[in-house]
């Protein structure tokens, strides 16, 4: 408080009081008021499809005996490569010393927390008997990848809550102090989730120590998260699965799209809320220069996982690799490389592309690339397995997902926005009291010294 | 009152008497029937009655319940089912059974109930069932005899079957023309052997070649099983026999080592003592922040003390 009221009341008090209020979270506007709905709407969709599915069992789904991973798997795969944004954001580029990560760190732990949720909801919704789910703890066999994926996913979700809440702790003390005519319970809340925060330098010690030691911590947590979802399928003997670095595949792939997802979101927050003083051509400019990076590792990972194979297209690989270069999942697969990677590297490599607009249409090919380069890699092994399919009904040979799973697959991707929308209307999408400090000459003459 | 009881009014009395005897047995019929009535549902069932012997011994019977919903056949579970044998006067009640989630109500015809005959008429029964109307259905079915023999001719493993049935004085004949299914059971289900059924011949035979190659458990043991399946004339016959005819089945004693490919009693140890340790350490470190969290809240209240 001590530190509010100082900044408040110096010299420096106006640009401090104008940081605070254009951060605030305030109402939705109409254009917020439709988003909601509209996302309520088919999140409510999906949810009646999935009791549909709770009542009448998988059947609904496309899913048979071959075909046993459908699109709620390449959705979990989706959902768990974008939460690993939070850790490159919040933990990379914090301990990298990367000063202009700061209006996109809570953005990206916003990300981060949503797409986890719904990663966990998703395996859920995987399962024919959700009633049975307990059974996947209770009887655990600690040899399988899908018990450490349990495992590691409630440890991501921990830390990456700690990582969103501990830094916003000094904000919710701000607006619990110094917001003016917001409701009651909103008072409240900020009270109790501030913890009495008044800028004790023993507070801030514990805080910066805290932050540091997540920061660290969340790292391997994030590279363990999508290195054993890599081995869900890298521990099978499968064509398209059966490969050595599967792992760092997966997560170049995951902060790839992870990276996207953050521009997309900078870009709206930018246009809805005027924060483009705040979310500058320079934070766009950095961030697709960090887009390019990734994409390059990702497409070098991609040359590896294809046309290494493809060079000497053994037995039961050379049909998969054949199906995804030229046959039934070919147009599908080029316009994931070519829209979804290629593109997107080319139009960020010049200084017109790095603008927002023209990168906030990049991410958008990027995330969208993304979700389907996750049903390319679940889908088709699962159509070429090393023992041949025989006398089995024509469904049984390809999938192809149903009006069911689509929806609720929707409903999933809307769920987990609107767990973004709702953050963002509860709490300070730009950290307050990190910006206003930042802002003041004082501060950075004291880092200098 | 006392004419009442004279000679004269003797008569009137009886008849009064009579009369209120009959109308109060009226009264408790009426109440009798409109209780079973009230008792008695309206919704329609349907009963599949089937027959099964068992090594010759055991007599089962199984009725399955289904009933109609939304134009298809669904089972019904907790039906009452009443069964009777017809073929003697009155129809001799053989006991009940509720139907399970799979629509079945079994019976095991307990062996005093049932004298040896040539044929039996057996009644599956709802009666007074408070969701369906009373309905019955009736199966018939002729004695018979299902019998396995096991023989090794030339290193050949045989499985001869003899099918008999009775004649009119109840004198068992060879059953010519019946299809017997013969199996093997396996873990899952029953193998068939050969793929399609035999058909005894005029002797009642049938003979097969029982394959060599059939891994058993652990003593090479296998459960042989000769079935005639749904037969009009004599339902269902099962005939099982243990024969060690089998490969004995050699368990890897790695499945029982701690390898990573085993149960989950049996992970290896490293395994469990790396996950374990790699969980307590981040864990730890996360209830840690958390008491740092506390911390900041009790610095907090001292400070606004």
């Amino acid at each position: 408080m001590e530190m509010n009221k100082a900044t408040f009341s110096g010299p420096f008090a106006a640009q401090a009081e104008v940081i605070r209020t254009d951060l605030m979270p305030k109402p939705f506007g109409l254009s917020g008021k439709i988003w909601v709905v509209v996302l309520s709407i088919i999140f409510l969709i999906g949810f009646f499809f999935y009791t549909k599915q709770v009542r009448h069992g998988l059947g609904i789904t496309a899913m048979r005996d071959y075909s046993t991973w459908g699109i709620y798997i390449a959705n979990f795969v989706f959902f768990v490569a974008i939460s690993l944004v939070g850790s490159l954001i919040s933990a990379i580029l914090k301990l990298s010393g990367v000063r202009w990560r700061t209006p996109l760190t809570r953005i990206s732990e916003m990300i981060a927390i949503s797409s986890i949720i719904f990663a966990a909801l998703v395996i859920i919704v995987d399962m024919g008997r959700p009633d049975r789910f307990m059974n996947v703890i209770i009887h655990a066999r600690i040899q399988s990848p899908i018990t450490w994926d349990v495992i590691v996913i409630t440890t991501y979700l921990a830390i990456s809550t700690l990582l969103f809440y501990l830094p916003l702790i000094p904000d919710l003390a701000l607006y619990r102090d110094h917001a003016k005519g917001i409701p009651v319970w909103q008072q409240k809340m900020y009270k109790f989730l501030a913890l009495g925060w008044n800028s004790h330098p023993a507070q801030q010690a514990i805080l910066d120590r805290a932050e540091r030691i997540l920061a660290i911590l969340i790292i391997p947590v994030a590279f363990g998260i999508h290195t054993v979802t890599s081995w869900l399928f890298a521990t099978t003997l499968r064509p398209g699965w059966d490969s050595n670095d599967f792992g760092p595949y997966f997560v170049s792939g995951a902060f790839m799209v992870g990276a996207g997802a953050v521009i997309a979101a900078m870009y709206i927050f930018r246009i809805n809320k005027h924060w483009g003083k705040y979310l500058t051509d320079k934070h766009f400019d950095f961030m697709a220069k960090l887009l390019v990076l990734l994409s390059l590792v990702y497409l070098y990972f991609n040359i590896n996982e294809y046309f290494i194979p493809a060079y000497k297209m053994k037995g039961q690989e050379a049909a998969h690799l054949n199906e995804l270069f030229y046959g039934r999942y070919a147009p599908l697969f080029w316009t994931v490389q070519v829209f979804g990677m290629i593109i997107p590297i080319i139009v960020l490599l010049f200084r017109s592309g790095r603008k927002p607009f023209p990168m906030f249409l990049v991410s958008i090919m990027v995330v969208v690339g993304a979700w389907f380069k996750r049903f390319l890699i679940v889908i088709p092994t699962l159509g070429h397995p090393y023992i041949p399919m025989d006398r089995v009904p024509e469904s049984w040979r390809h999938y192809s997902p149903t009006f069911e799973e689509w929806c609720i697959t929707a409903g999933t991707l809307a769920g987990a926005l609107l767990i973004i929308t709702l953050l963002a209307r509860l709490f300070p999408v730009i950290p307050v009291v990190e910006t206003i400090e930042e802002a003041n000459p004082n501060h950075h003459e004291t880092e200098m010294s | 009152m006392k004419h009442l009881f004279s000679k004269k009014n003797k008569n009137t009395g009886q008849l009064i008497q009579s009369w209120l005897v009959f109308a109060l047995a009226l009264v408790a019929q009426l109440s009798h029937s409109s209780y079973a009535n009230a008792q008695t549902g309206t919704g329609e069932a349907s009963i599949k009655l089937t027959y099964t012997e068992s090594n010759n011994r055991h007599k089962i019977l199984t009725a399955t319940v289904k009933t109609k919903i939304d134009d298809s056949d669904q089972l019904v579970k907790g039906v009452s089912i009443h069964f009777y044998n017809k073929s003697i006067k009155p129809d001799q009640l053989l006991g009940s059974a509720i139907s399970n989630e799979k629509g079945e109500a079994v019976l095991v015809i307990p062996d005093k109930k049932l004298s040896l005959d040539t044929a039996y008429t057996f009644i599956g029964a709802i009666e007074q069932d408070k969701q369906f109307a009373n309905v019955q259905e009736t199966l018939k079915v002729a004695e018979a005899d299902l019998v396995m023999t096991l023989k090794t001719e030339d290193s050949t493993h045989q499985v001869v079957i003899t099918m008999q049935g009775t004649d009119k004085k109840g004198k068992l004949v060879p059953a010519a023309d019946v299809e017997v299914n013969l199996y093997v059971q396996r873990l899952f289900g029953l193998l068939p052997l050969p793929d399609n059924p035999e058909t005894t011949d005029e002797n009642g035979e049938i003979t097969v070649d029982f394959p060599r190659d059939l891994p058993g458990d652990a003593d090479g043991n296998l459960i042989i099983v000769a079935r005639v399946e749904e037969n009009d004339r004599y339902g269902n016959l099962e005939f099982r026999r243990k024969m060690n005819w089998g490969i004995p089945l050699l368990i890897d004693p790695r499945l029982h080592s701690r390898e990573l490919w085993s149960s989950r009693a049996n992970a290896p140890i490293y395994l469990i003592v790396l996950v374990n340790t790699i969980l307590i350490c981040i864990w730890g470190v996360i209830a840690y922040i958390v008491y740092e969290v506390f911390l900041i809240k009790k610095i907090g209240k001292q400070g606004s003390r």
